[in-house]
């Protein structure tokens, strides 16, 4: 192995060399370097990732939870109580979550709402024939509600200027209108079981204008759900 | 400046470097939070810094520089490249190196982890970890320092490696348990940031999770390496003697297994808060008390591969964390208290504290148990020591009851157990383990595994007697109960899940995918239960010794082994010395052959090992140990142990481990997190093209510039150079160098082994 000694002088040098490299860094961070922006940027983002954590943390204790009781490991009434809080909880981060890209939200149902005005409006001077169109027009609906969603799941990164200019998101969360894909994802999460109130249809008792959606009839236990829904929010069925 | 100057010089940098990570880091934490970007960039730099010098020390030995002392006292010319490399661990000196460096690995993985995660604890994770690293970088500095310059002429060849560290396990032993050990400091670096900064809610608990099983998990695998070095290397015939060592990386194990179980009653019902908190410092604290045990040489061990006087050093960074756990402990008191009461004793909250309480009983009580010499010699001026036997009386029935509580505890319900589940939940485990039990019983006998072992003559017999003769059959029957009730937990939840339409594999798959703690928990319990079944065996072993001579053969159990010739071999490094064997089945007709041997090295010619022959199955090993031999005569004396279900331990190591991979390994949905996380980041790694192909260039004009320096060392040690010193050198240099040269040419050593063997 005469290679090694040359390999480990090579790995050396490059640890020296990051060391280097890493304590240039430092200095120039601690010398006030580091622009207040991306400071602001770290704490938005923080902020971020710890209600993502929690939801999936609550998600999963959720699911435990659930399956404890269907496992016979925790009792009917010792169930409702547990589950009563977890649900609360998650409800609170998940509105929480949508409150911090709020403005994507706003975006997004301004475009559903498009959408759907000119689906609707071109459907009714049509006939049957036409309902087709309008089903693609409200995919089409959907696909730009998703890009928002999207968008308003990466608030966190490139977004967090946008955000911060925006102000406060509690001011902000208050003009939300009423949420169409990102809570519809956030109640599948959760898993929810019929006669459980949905965070999305927490949020749609308080919207101003709600936005008429499109829904997807579950083949099981024919609940409804919504267009971009994999699973049934009712039974938990494959649509 | 040689490697021995920059390495010192370096270990002083990365000292100054971990000093100011640790005073920025802690002024982030105290209201100037833009702080943390320079204290990150200096944690990355401590760390580049000690990576570079550990790299030092391991080029250094692969050129022989035996100008350094730790080099010249722990390696030789005749080592592999790879046992030259583990030489890094071999002493004390470098074991200190080595732990700093794996301890910035975690740090540096730590500090990349949490990138902008967890902004409120990271300037307290940090300094904490950057105050663990002070301590072992001021003990190199001041006490131990690998890069210390041998006193004296400079030597042509070193005083090799301990023989026994000479061994493949060894390679892999020891890096895994130091992986185990210090990566316990990042969940204790999360806790005491929790503590400082008030923040005890599960956020900690959450961050800490991973780090915790990813330590447990290289413990455990640390120990099962251990105890396969201990049964193949040190050719006494079994895997753990209770030495002082081997206790001392079972403590942080028992205590971090009763954490790993109490955080989840936590994480349901914002129980057992202080208790969680006291674990997790315990664990750390018994790391550090671990590696005094082993550093200090305070008590007699096998392992004693490394003593000094650097034990008083551990003995104040002790006492320091004691102080400053207790005083935050303290300090957080009230916002530590729980919301909730344990309710009712037939709960499953109930079953983790039991299991909790035996664990810290047990850990208590090796503690005890293993520094008994220490305290005898203080209380009574006499030293007394107390054997595996000892261990055994106790540990055989505290352990048979944490195996039962293995089983129970999965069955019963969070906060109160009814009958009608009990009864649900234990029918079929109770099933098998009658099954099981009345098997090995009455049927038990006809295949060598009787159930009751006969007991002893004596003229009186005891409960405990009564109890030990029982004791294997209680393990295999308790061993079937948790394994049934584990397949049933699995069947079960996976019942659950076909009801809703998915086939069993998608089901089991989706089942273990969306809940892997928990099923990774129960196959990490299966494989526990693999290794109970492995140590029960050790109940039936069947021993003989005997004196063969070629061409004889000897009979042990159905076994019959056939002497045919002794066999001398040698390389660079050692000789060796073979009786080859072969095993005959009961028509007498050879099976398989095996050659246990005994090595005798170079640079220790006065130690030489025993190398087994071990023929291994899933019923049984027979274990070959040779004793000593005749060279005149070739007759060899043979010890041939017959070790039913050894290979069960190793097989339950290789499942507790897959278990641990599960449980830590990431969901789909976190990997999907992490992405959506990382856009921050993805966009700055637009720039990183440009930001390694500079750092490539740096690479090769560093390499150039140190080549010159680094080959220097080199220079210093090549055997002309040696050669010349030696010419020079005083007459006890001049006769050691003759000594190696008369010992290489001696043709006739093997008489001389032969000697020692008997």
């Amino acid at each position: 192995m005469t290679l090694l000694p040359a390999m480990l002088t090579l790995a050396a040098a490059a640890a020296l060399i990051f060391a280097l490299f890493a304590l240039y860094r430092s200095v120039v961070a601690s010398c006030g370097g580091v622009e207040a922006t991306a400071l602001s940027s770290l704490a938005f983002s923080e902020e971020r990732i710890a209600l993502l954590e929690q939801k999936a943390a609550l998600l999963a204790s959720l699911r435990d939870l659930n399956l404890d009781r269907d496992l016979d490991k925790v009792s009917e009434a010792d169930f409702r109580p547990i589950d009563t809080r977890l649900r609360r909880e998650a409800k609170q981060v998940i509105q929480r979550l949508d409150d911090e890209g709020a403005d994507y939200l706003v975006e997004a149902d301004a475009l559903i709402a498009k959408a759907l005005k000119s689906t609707k409006s071109s459907a009714s001077g049509s006939g049957a024939s036409r309902a087709n169109k309008t089903e693609s027009g409200g995919s089409e609906a959907n696909k730009r509600a998703n890009r928002g969603r999207d968008k308003a799941a990466r608030a966190g990164g490139h977004g967090v200027e946008r955000a911060a200019k925006s102000g406060a998101s509690g001011a902000a969360a208050a003009e939300i209108p009423a949420a169409s894909a990102a809570p519809a994802a956030d109640t599948e999460a959760l898993d929810v079981h019929a006669g459980d109130v949905s965070a999305s249809e927490d949020r749609a008792e308080s919207a101003p204008e709600p936005v008429e959606r499109a829904h997807k009839v579950c083949g099981s236990c024919q609940g409804d759900n919504e267009l971009d829904a994999r699973f049934c929010k009712h039974c938990g069925a494959k649509l | 400046m040689d490697i021995a100057d920059l390495g010192t010089l370096t270990l002083c940098v990365a000292l100054v470097l971990c000093a100011y990570a640790f005073a920025t880091s802690v002024m982030a934490g105290a209201g100037r939070p833009h702080l943390l970007v320079a204290a990150r960039w200096g944690v990355f730099a401590t760390c580049g810094l000690v990576v570079f010098a550990t790299l030092l020390l391991a080029y250094a030995f692969q050129t022989h520089d035996f100008s350094i002392r730790y080099v010249y006292r722990y390696s030789d010319r005749s080592m592999h490249w790879s046992y030259l490399l583990t030489c890094l661990w071999g002493g004390q000196d470098g074991s200190l190196l080595w732990w700093s460096f794996l301890l910035c690995g975690y740090t540096a993985a730590c500090t990349a982890w949490m990138k902008v995660r967890y902004l409120a604890l990271q300037p307290y994770v940090l300094a904490t970890l950057m105050s663990i690293l002070g301590f072992f970088l001021l003990l190199m500095l001041f006490a131990a320092n690998p890069f210390a310059v041998k006193a004296g002429l400079l030597a042509p060849d070193g005083e090799g490696l301990n023989p026994l560290l000479q061994n493949y396990w060894m390679v892999i032993h020891p890096p895994s348990l130091y992986m185990g050990f210090v990566g316990w400091s990042v969940p204790f670096a999360f806790v005491i940031a929790a503590l400082i900064t008030g923040r005890l809610n599960e956020e900690w608990m959450v961050a800490a999770r991973k780090w915790s099983l990813v330590a447990w998990g290289f413990l455990s695998l640390g120990l099962t390496l251990g105890m396969l070095w201990s049964y193949e290397e040190l050719g006494w015939g079994g895997y753990w003697a209770w030495d002082p060592v081997e206790n001392a990386s079972f403590h942080p194990w028992l205590v971090g297994t009763a954490y790993l179980h109490s955080v989840l009653v936590q994480e349901r019902y914002s129980m057992l808060k202080i208790w969680n908190v006291f674990l997790l410092c315990l664990t750390f604290f018994m790391t550090i008390f671990g590696t005094f045990l082993t550093r200090s040489g305070l008590i007699a061990s096998v392992h004693s591969f490394a003593r000094s006087d650097i034990g008083i050093w551990f003995v104040w960074y002790m006492v320091l964390i004691v102080v400053v756990c207790t005083a935050l402990v303290v300090w957080r008191l009230p916002k530590l208290r729980a919301r909730h009461r344990i309710e009712n004793l037939l709960s499953r909250e109930f079953a983790f504290l039991l299991n909790n309480w035996m664990f810290l009983g047990i850990m208590v009580f090796v503690v005890i148990a293993t520094t008994f010499p220490l305290l005898t010699e203080w209380l009574r001026g006499e030293e007394v020591t107390v054997g595996p036997p000892f261990y055994n009386t106790w540990m055989v029935p505290t352990g048979l009851a944490l195996l039962v509580l293995l089983g129970v505890g999965p069955l019963i319900s969070w906060r109160k157990a009814t009958g009608k589940n009990l009864a649900k939940a234990f029918r079929w485990p109770l099933v098998a383990t009658a099954v099981v039990g009345l098997s090995h019983r009455f049927l038990g006998e006809h295949v060598g595994l009787p159930g009751p072992l006969p007991l002893p003559l004596k003229e009186s017999y005891t409960l405990q007697d009564h109890f030990f003769a029982y004791a294997p059959l209680i393990s295999s029957t308790t061993c079937a109960f948790v394994l049934a009730t584990i397949a049933q937990e699995f069947w079960r939840g996976t019942a659950v899940r076909m009801r809703k339409g998915e086939g069993v594999f998608t089901a089991l798959y989706n089942l273990v995918g969306r809940a892997k703690r928990r099923y990774g928990g129960y196959i990490v319990h299966t494989g526990i239960v693999l290794m109970y079944l492995g140590w029960t065996g050790a109940a039936y072993d069947i021993e003989k010794e005997g004196v063969v001579s070629p061409g004889g053969i000897m009979s042990v159990g159905k076994y019959q082994v056939r002497y045919d010739a002794p066999r001398y071999e040698q390389d660079a490094n050692k000789r060796m010395q073979f009786v080859d064997l072969t095993l005959l089945n009961a028509a007498g007709e050879p099976q398989q052959r095996i050659s246990p041997a005994k090595y005798l090295y170079r640079t220790s010619p006065d130690m030489p090992t025993t190398e087994v022959a071990i023929n291994s199955g899933p019923i049984e090993d027979l274990y070959v140990i040779l004793s000593t031999i005749d060279n005149a005569s070739g007759r060899a004396t043979l010890r041939v142990v017959i070790r039913p279900l050894v290979f069960w331990i190793w097989a339950g190591g290789i499942v507790l481990l897959f278990g641990v991979l599960i449980a830590v390994s990431p969901s789909m949905k976190e990997l999907l997190v992490a992405s959506e996380e990382s856009d921050l980041e993805r966009l700055k790694r637009q720039k990183m093209p440009g930001l390694i192909g500079a750092t490539a260039i740096a690479v090769l004009l560093g390499l150039f510039a140190l080549w010159p320096l680094l080959n220097h060392g080199r220079v210093l040690v090549s055997p002309k150079d040696a050669a010349s010193a030696v010419s020079s050198a005083s007459s006890p240099y001049a006769a050691l160098h003759h000594g190696i040269d008369r010992r290489s040419s001696h043709s006739s050593s093997v008489a001389h082994l032969g000697g020692e063997g008997r």
